[in-house]
């Protein structure tokens, strides 16, 4: 919502674009089958869209909307989805824009009790976090979409109806030019907590809701304070509600405040309301200046999530699938992890690549980490909006401890987003040897980044399809030739990266000079492989190859075996 | 089961608190003090000599403690 006298899209700082309808081929000639038609053109339909591109896919992507999202929502975008962003070509323009951050402080009844650093290091090539308003993000993406020349944008396209068959898709859509029928061999459904997708397919989700309602503003203002995220618990502003701050692009301030008990949601969102708690809010933090209202919306916290992510030919990505309460940025991350997770596979599907059975992984890896977060993020919910006096009383007392009791203070903790590991994926083979290794990531988990004497990171070298990053030493140099060449032979965008290696590197095989940092983080010895996905996770990892298991590892990756 | 003279671990006090809050709710409003002050009696009691119950009430007695509690 924007104050009186301002359209939805009269941002102060950002100048929406009018996406006009377009005549779609199909009202002319409906013979195409599309490989990917994906629904809703949101910062996860259009992650998803990249990934595709990446592999030379091509996709048409539906929004009812004639331009981006109305407001700022989504705006803390994590590490691991910089890595997502990058691979998919579009980090450029949001490293640019976004504001890096780090600390996070929580104060209660105006002390400061609580201050938490997110693990950042020389090894790391992003921040833990950015801060970056959601219309900026589909821009960006949108800008990236163009530029490959594989993604046909549809704007105001709204899909009225669905038949899912066993051999593709049928899309009804409507556009101010006419509807249309579209077919589709898959869909993915970016379209939102309120998908229509989900709802025409029958499908609900399930889980928690929380009662707890917050409002979310943004104002403009001259206020010096680092970007940083601000937790007021008790604040003299907002009495028995808490309130966040998080500093955006443009001099824009996101102000979220906890509304009471029983306070009427309709009475919450009037402009005057806005006005009044945002200016209290402001006066407690120590603005004294002016600042100008932007835009508003309100939310309540759930956790839900669809049993299964697909459903036929119809794979559910980001809110389509699951709502997470904002505590924490899954929302966003999740759902660009979701997009990236579907296309890698998808791609290699389509390009004949894979099997079938390797988009059965959707499901398990992606839902599991839904159900991850839904651990940490009821925690955070019911901390941040106590659902009960029991848990109102406990809160209170934690709270009030913490200035003086150090084990008080990390009930604070924001517990935000980590990529999530695949432990249990069914891509994941041969989790025991993990046993073998005192450090390095897990199978299952994402890459470890670290920078290399040459000031590159490990995540630059890693190819789009699997890499294989091999640690040399040891007599191991012939076996591991025939290795390359196999896995070559099953994956075309295989990669070795082969580290510690002076000699002559075959064609193709990259080598990284001095591995003694990245030896000791990866707990690597001469002959240990690790098999690192097109998603940066790892797929497995042998402190000694075991040429078998990781051809094995390979094949069950590429979905070509049970 | 952690010894008793060492502190929780910060996982076993998210635990606590779940705990304590789903017992305040079932106990209700009108009886939550008694409740709370008979399980400092039995807490005390089974701790024995590993807790300095004075130094305790010290800390919990603290500033905080003053102020009137927020949850309605």
């Amino acid at each position: 919502m924007r104050p009186a006298g301002r359209g939805p899209l009269d941002s102060l700082y950002f100048a929406y674009p009018h996406f006009a309808a377009r005549r779609a081929p199909e009202q002319d000639d409906a013979a195409t089958v599309h490989p990917v038609v994906i629904v809703g053109a949101g910062p996860v339909g259009l992650t998803a869209a990249l990934t595709l591109a990446k592999y030379g896919v091509r996709s048409v992507v539906l929004d009812a909307k004639a331009t981006f999202n109305d407001g700022s929502r989504a705006i803390c975008i994590a590490r691991q989805s910089f890595h997502i962003l990058e691979q998919a070509g579009a980090a450029a323009p949001f490293l640019a824009k976004a504001l890096g951050w780090t600390t996070g402080r929580s104060f209660y009844r105006g002390e400061e009790i609580y201050r938490f650093d997110m693990p950042d290091s020389e090894h790391e090539k992003f921040r833990p976090m950015y801060n970056l308003q959601q219309q900026y993000i589909e821009q960006f993406l949108h800008d990236a979409c163009i530029a490959t020349g594989l993604v046909d944008l549809r704007w105001q396209s709204t899909v009225v109806g669905i038949d899912n068959r066993p051999d593709s898709v049928t899309l009804m859509v409507e556009t101010p030019l006419g509807a249309y029928a579209l077919q589709a061999a898959h869909v993915l459904a970016a379209d939102g907590a309120r998908s229509a997708i989900r709802s025409k397919l029958g499908l609900r989700l399930k889980g928690e809701n929380y009662e707890g309602r917050y409002v979310i503003a943004d104002v403009r203002m001259d206020h010096a304070y680092p970007t940083e995220r601000r937790a007021l618990f008790e604040p003299a502003s907002n009495p028995g509600g808490t309130v966040l701050i998080h500093k955006q692009p443009d001099d824009i301030w996101r102000i979220d405040y906890q509304l009471r008990d029983g306070e009427d949601p309709d009475e919450a969102i009037r402009e005057a309301e806005i006005r009044a708690r945002v200016g209290a809010i402001l006066a407690e933090i120590g603005h004294q200046g002016s600042w100008e209202l932007e835009w508003w919306s309100i939310y309540t916290a759930n956790t839900l999530a669809l049993d299964d992510y697909r459903h036929g030919r119809v794979t559910f990505i980001g809110d389509s699938a699951h709502i997470v309460p904002i505590f924490g940025v899954r929302g966003l991350n999740n759902g660009l992890a979701d997009a990236q997770n579907i296309g890698w596979k998808l791609a290699y599907l389509l390009k004949g690549l894979a099997g079938e059975s390797l988009l059965d992984s959707y499901t398990p890896e992606r839902r599991g980490a839904t159900l991850d977060v839904f651990a940490n993020a009821g925690k955070s919910a019911r901390f941040m909006t106590p659902p009960t006096r029991g848990h109102r009383l406990v809160r209170e007392a934690v709270l009030s401890l913490a200035a003086t009791e150090a084990f008080a203070r990390n009930f604070a903790n924001p517990r935000q987003m980590q990529p999530h590991t695949y432990a249990d994926s069914p891509l994941t083979r041969y989790p025991a040897r993990d046993g073998a290794f005192s450090s390095g990531p897990a199978s299952g988990a994402a890459l470890a980044n670290v920078r290399l004497a040459d000031g590159r990171f490990l995540s630059d070298l890693m190819g789009e399809g699997f890499t294989a990053l091999v640690f040399a030493g040891g007599p191991v140099a012939e076996s591991i030739d025939a290795l390359r060449e196999a896995l070559a032979a099953l994956d075309p965008l295989f990669r070795a990266v082969v580290v510690g290696e002076t000699g002559e590197l075959p064609a193709g095989v990259v080598g990284i000079r001095s591995g003694g940092d990245l030896s000791e983080r990866y707990g690597a010895t001469g002959g240990t492989l690790y098999l690192i996905r097109p998603d940066l996770h790892v797929a497995g990892r042998w402190r000694t190859i075991v040429p078998a298991e990781i051809v094995a590892t390979l094949d069950a990756c590429l979905g070509r075996t049970a | 089961m952690s010894h008793p003279a060492e502190p929780r671990s910060f996982e076993a006090m998210e635990l606590v608190y779940e705990q304590l809050a789903a017992a305040l709710d079932r106990v209700g409003p009108d009886d939550e003090v008694l409740f709370l002050t008979r399980l400092a009696m039995v807490m005390a009691h089974r701790a024995g000599a590993a807790i300095d119950l004075a130094a305790c009430i010290e800390a919990a007695q603290g500033e905080g403690a003053r102020r009137p509690v927020a949850a309605s």
